[in-house]
């Protein structure tokens, strides 16, 4: 297995404060990876210290064998944001002009468009299954449909590794299923290694094949088969964290379906 | 006659000048109000006043003083923008602050309070060769560089960290940008004035926001506006004799609200439109 990423001793901290101490973490190509964990655990803050958006305190991060600070491949790395937080839904931008932004380092000298690079955004449109969105506003598609045209985004340049924060925040059952649906195809079609955080752990446990727990400013890594998860969902119950395990709604309305 | 107008040479000047800035503020103006820095212009504007200032003191040519210190304080910003990340408006209330300081001692200092006035008020009737000549190559440079790098500053606007990622240069292109601000609203002062410059920059892009399907559509809707309001103020500001600056900006204001009814009007009748579909 090749080793894409590869953290070694990393600590952050606020002050006194320690969001992560001393974190190994080793990454190979062609992993499907879920971060879970309760808020404030420092899944997040791990995914911006590798995409480099923060600086560790101690420790280092090798992207492709190469340290954050002295990686220059960025379009080997996609990333996905919890865009429900932080996306100006009203941005003036229709699908093909955010998507075609994305292939900045392949414009000519003008940095604007050229047929050959519609063509790709017309491919990537098709993968997502959004090719009749192309010419939309961004703003007037569902948060599932935004969220596939920011996996159509990151797609274009032919990543190697997607990072997912949260990307199904406020978005329909039915879409998440889909969204899924996509990422599984992505990872075992395509090849594309990825690692997502969630707080949907029946799902992802199903999809993914590493599970990493984050904890006490630590991580556990766990292979999916080996993870027992109601075991976990006890224990953060007990710690009365923020998350809210899926229930059955039994002997609720029972009378009604 | 209508076309008078143009058999005096000033007003000539006026049109021309007038019509670069009509296109270049807007273009910059999209950027601005999208990365939620539109007031930007108005801090700008009033550190531009310090430059005139001096060039007035020093017995230079004050357009050139003007941008040199707004560069200057536009690095400023951007630099303060840095310190203070989650408070982006308070690097402009810094450097207004210094500016319009500085700018008052000066003023005082100057003796020259009817030329200071043209650049704080614009005034059509002082636009001379020189600022003619200025102003040509500059909009050149601006217009040529937002175009060449335009998906680059588009996916500034969009979202700083996804455009690094994207690997686009963003610190170089960051600077450079406020560089480019920093040209708009020296070259702006002559006509629409110091206090006036930002409305130009934001006004027609808030209307184009109202029309525009694309980011496309919102640089040429805010140009399309943006032209019409200034030749629209200078030709009534010529009839009736009054401040250019004021009458252009009144008349982007009214094209503003134009706009806001117009698609109001719009999408009142296709709500119509749909309930007969529904009907029917």
């Amino acid at each position: 297995m090749k080793e894409i990423i590869e953290v070694k001793n990393l600590s952050f901290n606020y002050e006194d404060d320690y969001v992560l101490k001393d974190i190994n973490l080793t990454i190979n190509k062609g992993d499907f990876i879920a971060f879970i964990g309760p808020n404030g655990s420092g899944k997040s803050t791990l995914l911006k210290l590798l995409i480099g958006n923060l600086k560790a305190t101690s420790g280092e991060v090798k992207l492709f064998g190469k340290t954050v600070k002295n990686f220059k491949e960025w379009e080997k790395i996609g990333y996905v944001s919890q865009k429900v937080r932080d996306f100006n839904s009203s941005f003036p931008a229709t699908v093909k002009e955010i998507i075609g932004a994305a292939l900045y380092q392949e414009m000519g000298f003008f940095k604007i468009l050229t047929r050959k690079l519609e063509q790709r955004i017309d491919e990537v449109l098709e993968l997502v299954d959004m090719s009749n969105y192309k010419y939309r506003k961004i703003g007037e598609l569902s948060g599932g449909q935004q969220q596939r045209i920011f996996i159509a985004r990151t797609l274009i340049t032919n990543p190697e590794i997607i990072f997912l924060d949260e990307p199904l925040v406020g978005v329909d059952a039915k879409s998440q299923d889909e969204f899924y649906k996509l990422l599984t195809k992505l990872n075992r079609e395509l090849g594309i290694t990825i690692v997502m955080i969630s707080h949907d752990i029946y799902v992802i446990s199903d999809q993914a094949n590493k599970i990493v727990c984050f904890g006490d400013s630590s991580i556990f890594m766990h292979k999916a088969e080996q993870f027992d998860y109601i075991n976990y969902l006890n224990q953060i119950k007990g710690d009365n964290k923020s998350l809210i395990p899926k229930h059955e709604h039994q002997g609720v309305n029972s009378q009604c379906c | 006659m209508l076309l008078d107008i143009f058999t005096y040479s000033f007003m000539q000047r006026a049109f021309v000048v007038g019509n670069i800035i009509a296109i270049i503020c807007p273009l910059i103006g999209v950027f601005l109000v999208l990365k939620r820095l539109s007031l930007i212009g108005n801090t700008l504007s009033h550190v531009a006043l310090t430059g005139v200032a001096i060039g007035m003191i020093l017995g230079i040519y004050p357009i050139y003083t003007a941008l040199t210190v707004s560069i200057l304080a536009a690095v400023g910003i951007e630099k303060l923008r840095k310190d203070y990340k989650d408070y982006a408006e308070l690097s402009l209330s810094i450097i207004l602050a210094t500016g319009l300081g500085l700018a008052t001692i000066l003023i005082s200092l100057s003796n020259n309070n009817s030329g200071i006035f043209s650049y704080l008020f614009g005034s059509i009737s002082m636009v001379t060769i020189q600022d003619v000549l200025t102003v040509i190559p500059l909009a050149v440079v601006i217009i040529g560089v937002i175009l060449y790098f335009y998906y680059g500053f588009f996916f500034l606007a969009f979202n700083e960290s996804d455009a690094k990622l994207a690997g686009v240069p963003v610190k170089v292109l960051n600077i450079l940008f406020m560089i480019l601000v920093s040209i708009t609203v020296s070259l702006s002062m002559r006509i629409i004035g110091g206090l006036l410059v930002s409305s130009l920059i934001t006004l027609p892009v808030a209307g184009s926001l109202q029309l525009a399907k694309s980011f496309k559509e919102t640089i040429i809707y805010s140009i399309s506006l943006s032209l019409l309001a200034v030749n629209t103020g200078l030709f009534i500001s010529f009839y009736y004799d009054l401040a250019s600056g004021g009458t252009i900006i009144v008349a982007s204001v009214v094209y503003l609200i134009g706009t806001i009814i117009y698609k109001r009007i719009n999408s009142f009748l296709r709500k119509s439109e749909l309930e007969v579909q529904v009907n029917d």
